[in-house]
């Protein structure tokens, strides 16, 4: 199915000058659930905010659903199917937790009450107290709960699992895969936990400077990305011109530790037939591709 | 669903207006003075239905930054939440200033029928229509100074907003005092020395420049509510 | 059949569960005609992504190791019988040889990178021979 969910263009944002977006591709197809990664301030939650509509990109193209975002029935189509998790996790604080859930129910005509009385049981929220009296672990989930229960076909969630303890964190990937595997909900989130990324998502981009440096499948990224050490028994040859794809070359006395992108075999059969060289290749983890491409950039 | 989180959002605030509202008549109702007659205190009259005119300003809102009576934790950040919903921001907006107002109206329409149990005097100077004609002139007058703090409303906090509003209303009125603005354009002295209870008719003309700049006002904040982004 | 994936391993996941039944098989875990889990189950149980699961499946049954039956799910394969001979075999061969390198005094990770270096020069000759011929 070539149909993408989320799709921007050339997406640009600058404020007061600084630019926040310089040309954003993002393509998220349907049923994916997609990891959005970057460090602070690399545009992550620039991006979600113009998809949600509350910002207007100075140029470029966003579309959710087809649709932009900033046009205002456009807008209110796009919000009937999504359900968002904005970055500070915060709520009313005039309203209970039992209010928001009826609160909210009102705006959505799929809501769903089956789920809504399972995560209330599973993420074990107090009904009846006040939001600014609850933890933030349980504001996190009280936001996923009211996210999720919309019916919605896309979720779009900034950092959804910020204060949640290990066993939630797990309570919450397992749901969103559920989500993905029985509703067909396509996932879209940002996050610094590189492991739970690495866990639940099958698509990646990692943002930097406001562009898209790798965006894929991760799977793919992990069998294309490999870190290969080449150690030499005798002299060292000098001035190696290594093929495509050898993106970071360190040397270390007589070893040589190549981060390389892409065209792993080509590099391996350059290491091999310099003279005296024996080759190992090491799987590379998200966390590797992050801090690499994060700082070639 | 937004009317009750308006409700949820002003009801706080209602208590406040309410308080500001009778306080003052609470306080002048112990002086003998008032007893006397209707003219010999005509002037503090003017003062309190000026002061009455901006209670509906605690009150306004436009619907998008989250408000209650005491600044909270997390307060304007929840703002994100009311603009994930799937309703426009004209609707958010039209609802909360609606409400805002209603509201104000509710417990301005208090004042007059409190009045004569408060001051006994104004039983024998004024009629029940004097005493409606009173209040609508007030609702009328007060929708400028209601939309200056919808205006407001859009981009500044609450407190901020209050105060700004505040600050801002009381230049134009000693603006109109030094200016002499002709009785027409006064919507001041048509809640004061021109108001129904002293010449016992309407002030149309203060009243239609009244709500000419409060729709002026009001669609301008509509359209800042449409257009910023956050 | 219990799985246990890692991951941030480095190595994709779909990966690890393939090699995983692929193990499962090659033990006698899972025999031809048993039935894996269904997509979803196996997805919430390991908490990773469906289509991860999918495209794990997909790749088995096109190495003939599983079918996927529409509507019903994935089954182990009645060829994989012969072919878990076969691995059997190759265990006592690899066994051997191991036996016969821990003998000259190599270590575990010596012997694996031994292999693996190995693998990497036939991978490689096979590629290069390719491309000549």
């Amino acid at each position: 199915m070539d149909e993408f969910v989320i799709e921007t263009h050339g997406l640009r944002k600058s404020f007061k000058g600084q630019a926040a977006l310089a040309g954003l591709n993002l393509r998220v197809p349907a049923g994916s659930i997609f990891g959005f990664l970057g460090r602070n301030g690399a545009g992550k939650t620039t991006t979600i905010k113009t998809l949600m509509g509350l910002l207007r990109p100075d140029s470029g193209d966003a579309r959710v659903f087809g649709l932009t975002p900033g046009d205002s029935s456009s807008g209110i189509l796009i919000r009937r199917r999504v359900g968002y998790v904005a970055e500070d996790k915060e709520l009313y604080p005039y309203m209970t937790v039992a209010q928001i859930i009826q609160f909210t129910r009102g705006f959505f005509p799929r809501w769903r009450d089956d789920l809504k009385q399972r995560y209330v049981k599973l993420f074990e929220l107090p009904l009846n107290r006040k939001i600014p009296d609850l933890s933030k672990g349980n504001r996190s989930k009280l936001m996923l709960l009211l996210a999720i229960c919309r019916g919605a076909d896309l979720l779009i969630l900034d950092e959804p699992s910020d204060g949640l303890d290990p066993v939630a964190v797990r309570d919450v990937l397992r749901e969103l895969v559920a989500l993905a595997g029985s509703e067909g909900i396509t996932i879209f989130f940002s996050s610094h936990q590189l492991d739970e990324v690495e866990q639940i998502a099958d698509r990646v981009c990692i943002i930097d400077h406001g562009t898209a440096v790798v965006t894929g499948s991760l799977d793919d990224m992990k069998t294309q990305y490999q870190r290969l050490r080449v150690v030499f028994g005798a002299q060292l040859p000098t001035n190696i011109r290594w093929e495509d794809g050898a993106d970071y070359v360190h040397q270390e006395g007589r070893m040589i530790e190549i981060f390389a992108s892409r065209n792993v075999e080509g590099i391996v059969q350059q290491a091999q037939s310099l003279p005296g060289a024996s080759v190992e290749r090491f799987p590379v983890t998200l966390k590797e591709i992050f801090l690499e491409t994060v700082r070639s950039n | 669903m937004l009317w009750y989180k308006g409700w949820l959002e002003t009801r706080g605030k209602m208590l406040l207006a309410l308080l500001i509202t009778f306080f003052p008549v609470v306080m002048l109702r112990n002086k003998a003075a008032l007893n006397a007659g209707i003219g010999e205190w005509a002037g503090q009259i003017a003062t309190l239905s000026f002061f009455w005119t901006i209670v509906p300003l605690f009150l306004a809102g436009s619907g998008i930054k989250t408000q209650t009576l005491l600044a909270k934790r997390g307060l304007h950040a929840s703002m994100y939440y009311t603009l994930s919903l799937p309703v426009s921001r004209l609707r958010l907006f039209a609802t909360r200033a609606t409400l805002g107002f209603i509201e104000a109206a509710a417990i301005l329409a208090l004042v007059p029928f409190a009045m004569p149990f408060l001051f006994p005097a104004l039983r024998n100077s004024v009629t029940e229509m004097t005493l409606f004609e009173y209040w609508l002139t007030f609702i009328v007058c007060s929708t400028v100074f209601y939309s200056i703090g919808l205006v407001l409303s859009t981009f500044l906090d609450d407190l901020t907003q209050n105060w700004t509003s505040l600050v801002i209303i009381i230049l134009m009125w000693s603006g109109a005092k030094s200016l002499h603005l002709p009785a027409s354009l006064d919507v001041f002295s048509a809640v004061g020395k021109n108001s129904p209870l002293f010449t016992h008719s309407l002030p149309w003309a203060p009243m239609g420049v009244a709500i000419a700049a409060a729709a002026i006002l009001c669609t301008t904040a509509s359209r800042i509510v449409s257009a910023r982004e956050y | 059949m219990i799985f246990r994936l890692n991951p941030s391993s480095g190595v994709p996941l779909y990966v690890q569960l393939m090699e995983q039944i692929r193990h499962g098989i090659e033990t006698g875990a899972l025999k031809a005609g048993d039935q894996l889990p269904t997509i979803r189950k196996l997805a919430e149980d390991l908490v990773m992504n469906p289509n991860t699961v999918v495209r794990a499946y997909r790749e088995l049954e096109h190495e003939g190791i599983i079918e996927l039956r529409h509507g019903s799910g994935a089954y182990v394969s009645e060829s994989v019988s012969g072919r878990a001979r076969v691995t059997r075999k190759a265990q006592n061969v690899v066994q051997s040889a191991i036996e016969k390198l821990s003998d000259l005094g190599l270590t575990e990770d010596e012997i694996r990178r031994l292999f693996e270096n190995e693998i990497a020069q036939m991978r490689a000759g096979v590629q290069s021979g390719e491309e000549h011929g």
